[in-house]
């Protein structure tokens, strides 16, 4: 296992024990995982839509499924910033950095 | 050896929930360890005082020991008294628990990011079922908002909680309680000095106002150690409250918050009812009467003053002879000590219901945190919170006949009311939709149908074993609603009052179906099904003695002491204790059998339904009622219409029941009879008297809960009787139809044969007719020839 001098040595790789690098590192995890969920679900989605033979039903079933997948991948992309942009930028709660 | 009270206290907190008993073996160990070392120095002493003379006061360490641990517990006291407030640092700046709690609020922090990202994960997976992103944001704020305030706002609430106390801590004279209004140790730790008397004939007095000395000082510590101990869990529970609202939002993890919860409230509320109680205490002692019990300080003295401590309770002048010296100076000392623990004792048996309350108490079914949890929605203005308005058309009159009408109620009338219970059907669906269906789900019932309402009181009549445990069931889970207590497995406990808290809070809200789950739950356990005892026991007292009833009581009663013999040679429980009943007479009569027979006629119990029949009709009241119209439910014609085809199918393939004699019934006479009770039942309920009423209810009783839990209202009850009626008379007028028609094929022969004369008559018939006929117009031809 390779050397991790300030964290655990785990398989998912070297976890750090200061959390701010702990939950940085699990949101690379996260998005990845999410990456891989969204993309599934994407191509079901449209699966879906190909299949429908134009019933209306299946259409927006598809469709739901492409949107809430986008809408996902956005949130987890831009969660840092999202966050940023309520604790910061609107609430200024102090100490959030 | 006052390490010892230490661990002990750890030890007590450990096991908080059985506190009575660890305080308990707590003051057993103490008071055995803190007296063990006099019985151990006896011999030593024994030794030393053969030199000095019997009944002089001698330095003793013993003594010294007690006095010098009462006066530390005692300074112990007033410090943990006057320092009441939870925290002396008074802001969030200069707090240093705040420098702590604030490296968690950041850990807090950095992990909201990977709230968001399980939010992005869920939104995905869901398709925004759950959750989306109009949604999550309002909830975002919210527990940003919590873990940032988490300091202040629990700091406030520990500062209220001070600020009560603070109303109480006080003495007559406007100072802080201390020692001095409790039992004050009245001498300084660095001089005292211990003496006792010498003499075995001293001894016993010598241990009982050491005890006594030692027991006050114990008080005292536990006391002081109760509150200290109080505080630092508060500090701690300070330091992770930024974590309470993550807890609190993901329902998954909702019930750790629960325990959190709990614990947090327990501690917080304790010193403030100890204050009341400690206050309570002072204020009685310092009042003139004192203790309200009778105690006389000037009694001559009957225990010697041994030891240099004297002691005295509250009100007590306290000299060397009017120490604990009689018997009403100890009691009153011994009171007071008791009255100390009972203030430290009481506050944790109120608050154990508390947190008994609050662990019943759901989270997910509380309204504020469930609009929390929606989002906030309603509270941020995006308005689509709140609640449904409670349908338009409630209460509609539908059972209101009027006076100059007939009281009869036809199927047709239901129909003319069909347009106005299907408009209330959106408003039904969409109001018991949310709640009710998933309370039935977690319970296993469904609402019934008219439709189900037949197959019910089908399979109670049919005799396979399948059908009944269906109804079986359903009761048992109406029985673990009504009364979850009863319920023996601790899972199903929990699922059942959750259920029932839920449902109450339901109904609480006007939600038809809760309501009516609820009165059917309670016509289960019998709540309003009461046996006449009185009846069974002149019919159990008849039973004994069939030989005085009348001829055809006697036929019957026959029936059932032969139905009872059998059933109990089979080895039916409940056979058995009806027979040893009837055998002991009326001191047999118990409400447990009295319960049993009810339950057995419910589940269809041939025995206990001829035993409760024979009884007289009047055996069961019912306070139930019918809802005036039905708010869970749309019956429409169409229900009614295959009621009608139920019944009918029964009527016609269902074996008739058996008679109480054990015969099978004959078909024809089986509806016949259904038909006659099913008219009599009908004329009960729309009779205008409550009490018809009732009994009319008490004819239907075995299917009433299901009626009750489908919301039915009376006209639809009695509707769904008319179309069993209906069905039974047209079965009867079929087996008519039927037997005639058998009856001409036989007689076709002889009809043959008979035709010949029948025709003669026929024609006899024809000419008389024509006759009479003719005679008026006779008449009439001669009247206009005049």
């Amino acid at each position: 296992m390779p050397a991790c001098p300030n964290g655990v040595a785990t398989d998912l790789g070297c976890i750090p024990s200061n959390p701010y690098d702990f939950v940085s590192r699990f949101y690379g995890i996260g998005l990845g995982l999410i990456g891989g969920v969204a993309l599934l679900f994407i191509i079901y989605g449209g699966y879906i839509i190909l299949s429908s033979q134009g019933d209306p039903s299946q259409l927006s079933k598809g469709k739901s499924y492409i949107y809430y997948a986008l809408a996902g991948i956005l949130l987890a992309v831009f969660g840092f910033v999202f966050v940023r942009v309520i604790a910061v930028d609107i609430l200024h709660i102090p100490g959030f950095n | 050896m006052i390490y010892c009270t230490f661990p002990a206290l750890i030890d007590m907190q450990k096991f908080l929930p059985k506190i009575k008993f660890y305080f308990f073996t707590l003051l057993f160990l103490l008071v055995l360890t803190l007296n063990l070392s006099p019985l151990i120095a006896r011999p030593a002493f024994a030794q030393a005082a053969t030199s000095a003379a019997e009944g002089a006061w001698v330095k003793d360490d013993d003594v010294t020991f007690a006095g010098k641990v009462a006066a530390r517990s005692g300074q112990f006291l007033d410090w943990a008294l006057a320092n009441y407030n939870w925290s002396s640092a008074a802001g969030v700046s200069d707090n240093p628990l705040a420098s702590f709690w604030s490296t968690i609020r950041n850990i807090v922090y950095a992990f909201t990011t990977l709230f968001v990202l399980i939010s992005a994960f869920v939104i995905i997976v869901t398709r925004g079922k759950n959750i989306t992103i109009m949604r999550f944001i309002p909830r975002f704020i919210m527990i940003v908002l919590l873990v940032t305030l988490s300091f202040s706002i629990i700091q406030f609430i520990y500062q209220i909680m001070d600020a009560i106390q603070g109303f109480f801590l006080t003495n007559k004279s406007g100072d802080i309680i201390s020692q001095k209004d409790l039992l004050f140790v009245g001498f300084n730790y660095p001089d005292f000095q211990g003496y006792r008397l010498l003499g075995g004939q001293y001894d016993e007095s010598v241990f009982v106002s050491l005890l006594l000395v030692k027991l006050t000082a114990l008080t005292y510590y536990v006391m002081v150690g109760v509150l200290l101990l109080r505080k630092i869990i508060l500090w701690f529970f300070i330091v992770i409250s930024p974590i309470f609202p993550l807890l609190l939002l993901y329902s998954p993890i909702r019930n750790t918050a629960k325990i959190w919860v709990g614990e947090f409230f327990r501690w917080l509320l304790y010193a403030p009812i100890f204050a009341i109680f400690l206050s309570g205490l002072v204020h009685l002692w310092s009042s003139n009467p004192g203790i309200p019990l009778k105690f006389n300080f000037n009694k001559p003295e009957e225990y010697p003053t041994a030891i240099s401590i004297l002691l005295g309770g509250p009100g007590q002048i306290v000299s060397l002879t009017n120490s604990v010296n009689n018997p009403d100076t100890f009691a009153l000392y011994v009171v007071a000590l008791l009255m100390l623990w009972v203030v430290i004792i009481l506050p944790f048996l109120l608050l154990q219901i508390f947190l008994d309350f609050l662990h019943d108490f759901s989270f997910g079914e509380n309204t504020l945190l469930k609009q929390l949890v929606s989002g906030g929605a309603s509270l941020i203005g995006r308005g689509n919170g709140g609640q449904l308005p409670p349908s338009s058309s409630a209460p509609a009159g539908l059972a209101k006949p009027l006076p100059f009408i007939s009281s009869k109620i036809a199927i047709p009338q239901i129909r003319s009311n069909e347009v106005n219970i299907s408009t209330q059907a959106a408003n039904i669906q969409s109001a018991s939709g949310r709640v009710g269906t998933e309370v039935l789900r977690l319970a296993n019932l469904s609402v019934p149908t008219m439709r189900d309402i037949a197959r019910y009181e089908t399979s109670l009549m049919s005799s396979s074993i399948g059908s009944h445990q269906e109804l079986a069931k359903m009761h048992e889970a109406l029985e673990g609603i009504a009364d979850p207590k009863r319920v023996t497995s601790p899972a199903q406990r929990q699922r059942f009052n959750l259920i029932n808290e839920r449902l109450k809070q339901e109904a609480q809200r006007g939600d038809p179906l809760a309501n009516s789950i609820l009165s059917a739950a309670d016509s289960v356990t019998g709540k309003q099904a009461v046996v006449d005892g009185g009846r069974l026991n002149t019919l159990f007292n008849s039973l004994n003695n069939p030989a005085a009833a009348s001829p055809e009581d006697r036929q019957k009663l026959k029936a059932i002491n032969s139905l009872l013999a059998e059933a109990s040679r089979k080895g039916d429980p409940l056979a058995a204790s009806v027979l040893s009943a009837v055998q002991k007479g009326n001191a047999g009569m118990d409400d447990g059998l009295k319960q049993n027979l009810l339950e057995a006629k419910e589940k269809g119990d041939q025995l206990a339904i001829s035993i409760l029949e024979a009884a007289g009709s009047e055996g069961i009241k019912f306070d139930a009622a019918f809802p005036v119209a039905n708010r869970v439910q749309a019956v429409s014609i169409d229900d009614y219409e295959s009621v009608k085809k139920i019944w009918q199918e029964n009527y016609l393939k269902l074996d008739p029941p058996k008679t109480i004699e054990g015969k099978q019934k004959n078909r024809k006479e089986w509806v016949k009879s259904d038909i006659e009770k099913i008219s009599k039942t009908i004329d009960l309920l729309i009779s205008s008297e409550p009490q018809n009423v009732s009994k009319g209810m008490e004819e239907v009783g075995a299917i009433l809960p299901f009626l009750l839990i489908g919301g039915f209202a009376q006209t639809e009850v009695i509707a769904y009787l008319k179309a069993k009626l209906e069905a039974a008379k047209t079965v009867v007028s079929e087996m008519d139809k039927q037997q005639e028609n058998e009856d001409t094929m036989l007689g076709a022969e002889k009809k043959k044969e008979e035709k010949p004369k029948e025709m003669k008559l026929e024609e006899q018939r024809e000419i008389e007719e024509s006759e009479n006929q003719l005679k008026p117009s006779s008449k009439e031809d001669i009247k206009t020839n005049e």
